[in-house]
């Protein structure tokens, strides 16, 4: 990770990790997921890497809910390495200080089946491709990769302009991802959701084309890559969640196993699962779920519900809610 | 053409054999460090036992810089590194080398994936040249650098050497697990002001070139005269 001061010190003081109810909701989808792994291998072969920062609230998720031992938070600024250690949670958590593209080199990859979150602050850059050669290159079958990035439009530097122009200028930005952009996907006209399409599809193209690099050197058993992960969420900045599960022939069947398709929110291909938090009050979120999850199930409950809550809630902010509310945070003040 | 070699000192050893319609292709990695010198860093490339590539630092071996898809440009920190690939194949043609025979293909299919492996290998070694960097900074004394000194005094191989004692399976690059670098919280910054025409003079007096250096040199010469050490 390159060293970006400001936005680290604007991401602290804007607000604390936990209360950031998208990317909460999205932590838990991805346990969910996760949980699934038990089909190809105990979770206690897992190594979780992340970046804890001094919040650490997927480390905690993951060995709390997972019961993964070994974690591994790599922290880019160094003067921030002493609050990073008194901030760690669990003794099972290992810090290593320095650029991701420097400490995932130094991570056992090789006898331990690994989970990689690597939860970038920044748009899509060339240096994020050489962490993913590292873990595609390197990671055993079952190891699940994830990457986050930010896509949001509204900080570009081309102000006033149309949302195709905007979208040109952030791709213009970084020569490596430029180039390794479909000229197809390259609209006319463009929309939001295209440029988080041709994001997406530069790190999925990226992801199969190392695979196919490994797989010439690979006697025994071929690679391939599933993705399950396509999240979209804003908790004021628009950001990007693309990831899969790399796996050997030999696991294929084991993947089919975990399902991972009934679970609404995993994402095969370019659509993104958009998770959208509606504001609303203990009371409505009593009362629609009640309504749950049958709202989601047949016709008739759901028309009961918007019918019920007609004037309370918008019919907008029922759907966002019904699609979500298995995750949806609760918050309550408390001395801890 | 060497490598530095010790009880915990090991360089990368990986092998594969391409296995075409036309023949085999083996190829053997040999990975490591040896003097920091700077014309002898890089790697060296041979195809049947013909040196084709020798102490290369280019896109071509993975030294493609930040924005590429291999490690940084060459430079002082990675004097160190050398890799050596030895192509063999009964078939002449089976070898990823240009129509001449005098370099590498640039656009051989089983050149590219080993490229990427060499990469790969280039960021273990570079674990260890990033640690002896660090060892090095701020001002840390020679005697101090635990992990430069046994770097330095462990023994250099030839590669012939090497070589002639095949191994059968790979071997991860290994290196000493010992640093002894100065920590942040190890430092403390000194800021003060004087007189312009006084500095000058020091800075004349003892030859620095940087304030920085004036600070610290004169910082030295009362702690080694009033405190001793």
């Amino acid at each position: 990770m390159p060293k970006n001061k400001e936005l680290k010190i604007r991401n602290d003081e804007m607000m604390n990790y936990m209360f950031r109810p998208a990317k909460n909701i999205e932590r838990k989808m991805l346990c969910e997921a996760l949980s699934r792994l038990s089909v190809i291998s105990d979770i206690n072969n897992y190594q979780y890497v992340g970046f804890g920062s001094v919040y650490f609230v997927d480390f905690t998720l993951f060995h709390k809910q997972l019961g993964i031992q070994k974690l591994i938070s790599i922290e880019g600024e160094s003067e921030m390495e002493t609050r990073v250690r008194f901030n760690k949670p669990y003794s099972c958590i290992n810090v290593l200080t320095g650029e991701s593209n420097e400490k995932l080199p130094e991570v056992d990859w090789k006898n331990n089946k690994s989970i990689l979150w690597l939860d970038y602050t920044h748009t899509l850059q060339a240096y994020m491709f050489k962490d993913m050669a590292t873990f595609f290159q390197r990671a055993k079958s079952g190891s699940v990769f994830i990457l986050s990035i930010n896509v949001d439009l509204k900080e570009s530097e081309v102000v006033n302009k149309t949302t195709t122009e905007k979208i040109h200028a952030k791709l213009n930005k970084d020569v490596e991802v430029r180039k390794r952009i479909r000229s197809s996907d390259l609209k006319k006209e463009m929309k939001k959701s295209d440029y988080y399409s041709i994001l997406r599809n530069v790190i999925d193209a990226e992801a199969r084309e190392i695979i196919t690099e490994r797989n010439k050197l690979e006697s025994r058993d071929k690679f391939d890559y599933k993705q399950i992960f396509n999240f979209l969420y804003q908790d004021g900045q628009a950001m990007l969640t693309v990831g899969g599960i790399l796996f050997s022939d030999k696991d294929k069947d084991k993947v089919e196993q975990m399902n991972f398709e009934n679970l609404d929110f995993i994402m095969t291909g370019e659509k993104q699962f958009e998770i959208r938090v509606p504001n609303l009050t203990y009371r409505e979120i009593h009362a629609l779920n009640k309504h749950l999850p049958d709202f989601n199930i047949n016709n008739e409950a759901k028309e009961t519900a918007l019918e019920e809550l007609r004037g309370v809630i918008s019919d907008d902010a029922i759907h966002k809610y019904a699609k979500i509310y298995r995750y949806f945070p609760n918050y309550t003040e408390s001395n801890l | 053409m060497t490598l530095k070699l010790d009880k915990e000192l090991m360089p990368a050893y990986w092998k594969h054999t391409f296995k075409h319609k036309d023949g085999e292709l083996q190829v053997e990695i040999y990975a490591g460090v040896s003097d920091e010198l700077e014309n002898e860093g890089g790697w060296n490339i041979f195809c049947n036992d013909r040196l084709i590539l020798s102490h290369d630092k280019s896109y071509l071996t993975g030294w493609t810089g930040q924005d590429g898809d291999g490690v940084a440009n060459y430079h002082q920190q990675f004097w160190g590194f050398r890799g050596y690939v030895f192509f063999n194949s009964k078939k002449s043609s089976s070898l990823p080398w240009n129509t001449t025979k005098t370099g590498i293909d640039p656009d051989s299919s089983d050149y590219l994936a080993v490229r990427k492996k060499m990469i790969e290998i280039m960021k273990d070694v570079f674990l260890l040249l990033n640690r002896q960097k660090k060892e090095r900074e701020k001002d840390n004394p020679v005697k101090s650098q635990v992990l430069n000194n046994k770097i330095s005094n462990s023994k250099v191989v030839s590669i012939i050497k090497i070589l002639s004692e095949k191994k059968k399976s790979e071997v991860k690059f290994q290196f000493p697990q010992i640093l002894n670098a100065i920590k942040e919280t190890d430092i403390k910054t000194i800021r003060y002001k004087v007189p312009i025409v006084k500095f000058n003079k020091v800075k004349k007096h003892i030859g620095a070139s940087k304030p920085s250096d004036v600070g610290s040199k004169t910082f030295d010469h009362y702690y080694e005269n009033e405190i001793g050490g």
